[in-house]
């Protein structure tokens, strides 16, 4: 799924400088600046003069942020080929992508929103949250604690109230 | 499955992206979601977000519905089309305010909130219902200053300053 950006010409021709990321567990990942940049964060550090060249991301573990470049890598492919091929196609492309990246376990989800919201990657942010989102639609209560892990502090007279106030709805 | 909880500062961001059925349906899930579900900032930013979407429209837009009286009952359709009253697509409302109806007439909507009126036996309007058909709230407007004539269409002034329909008066 990490397809490297080989086929077309150069997704970074802009530069081909390149970083070192060193996730919590001290592995360390060479991305291309265009792949960096994807994080907002890492972006503001660059701005903001960070001189070192292995960025440390105190808070991702290497399996997260393994798949988080994968994430940075493909969308730079794709708005270059958004670019070059126009809208419509590249739209289509990205939306299979996604949808197909994203099909992952709860814990995974939940370590890739923390990831994407520490990292300050928008695109990937807005994706988690919309899997979680989907996840839950069209779920019973009591399915959706079990997924999500939470604990009811209703008492079965007060959920009951709710669930005749909205009787509709659970239908 | 999982050993934690949904990170808290993302919950509101994920529920807003829910339908009205799947937000009244986590009302039961937890105190917490329920507290969220029901503060007005959530339901305005709710709409805004249905609203951004049906003017935007893409591929996963949400679906549309619609309000539709016929022969004084009011029905839920949740497409447009045409063969929707026909196909069993559509759904009978029990207003919670039934009752007072000998004839209802939509008088108005806006935002998802739907003005109701009771057609009286000499085709004026009478009993005004403010009424939100996802969660079953409504309210009855006071009884206005003046005749409300056979067909009206009352429109609302959505403001933050003034409640609905003093406008019109």
């Amino acid at each position: 799924m990490a397809s490297s950006s080989s086929s077309l010409p150069s997704p970074s021709s802009s530069s081909s400088k390149k970083f070192i990321l060193r996730s919590s567990d001290g592995k360390h990942f060479e991305v291309d600046e265009a792949v960096a940049l994807q994080s907002e964060m890492i972006k503001q550090m660059v701005e903001d003069g960070f001189g070192g060249d292995v960025i440390p991301l105190l808070n991702v573990s290497s399996i997260v942020l393994s798949k988080v470049i994968d994430y940075c890598k493909k969308h730079v492919e794709l708005d270059f080929k958004k670019k070059m091929d126009g809208d419509n196609e590249a739209h289509e492309e990205i939306k299979n992508w996604d949808s197909e990246y994203i099909n992952v376990g709860v814990d995974e989800l939940y370590h890739l929103i923390m990831a994407a919201n520490y990292l300050h990657i928008k695109g990937l942010l807005d994706l988690t949250c919309q899997k979680v989102a989907d996840i839950i639609k069209g779920k019973q209560p009591e399915q959706i604690r079990k997924i999500f892990n939470i604990e009811n502090d209703f008492t079965p007279e007060e959920e009951q109230e709710i669930r005749k106030e909205h009787s509709w709805a659970f239908e | 499955m999982s050993s934690r909880s949904l990170p808290e500062e993302f919950i509101f961001d994920i529920l807003c992206r829910l339908p009205v059925m799947s937000l009244l349906q986590s009302k039961c899930v937890c105190k917490s979601w329920f507290a969220l579900i029901s503060d007005p900032r959530f339901v305005k930013q709710h709409l805004n977000r249905v609203l951004e979407s049906i003017t935007t429209p893409n591929d996963d837009g949400g679906s549309s519905n619609f309000i539709v009286v016929s022969s004084g009952t009011v029905y839920h359709v949740d497409d447009g089309s045409e063969t929707a009253m026909h196909d069993g697509s559509s759904r009978k409302f029990d207003l919670p305010f039934q009752d007072s109806f000998r004839w209802p007439w939509v008088a108005g909507s806006c935002n998802g909130l739907v003005c109701l009126a009771n057609e009286t036996y000499d085709d004026t309007l009478e009993d005004l219902f403010v009424w939100n058909p996802s969660t079953g709230d409504y309210i009855k407007l006071p009884e206005a200053s003046f005749e409300l004539p056979p067909s009206s269409l009352l429109m609302f002034w959505p403001s933050a300053t003034s409640p609905p329909l003093t406008n019109t008066k």
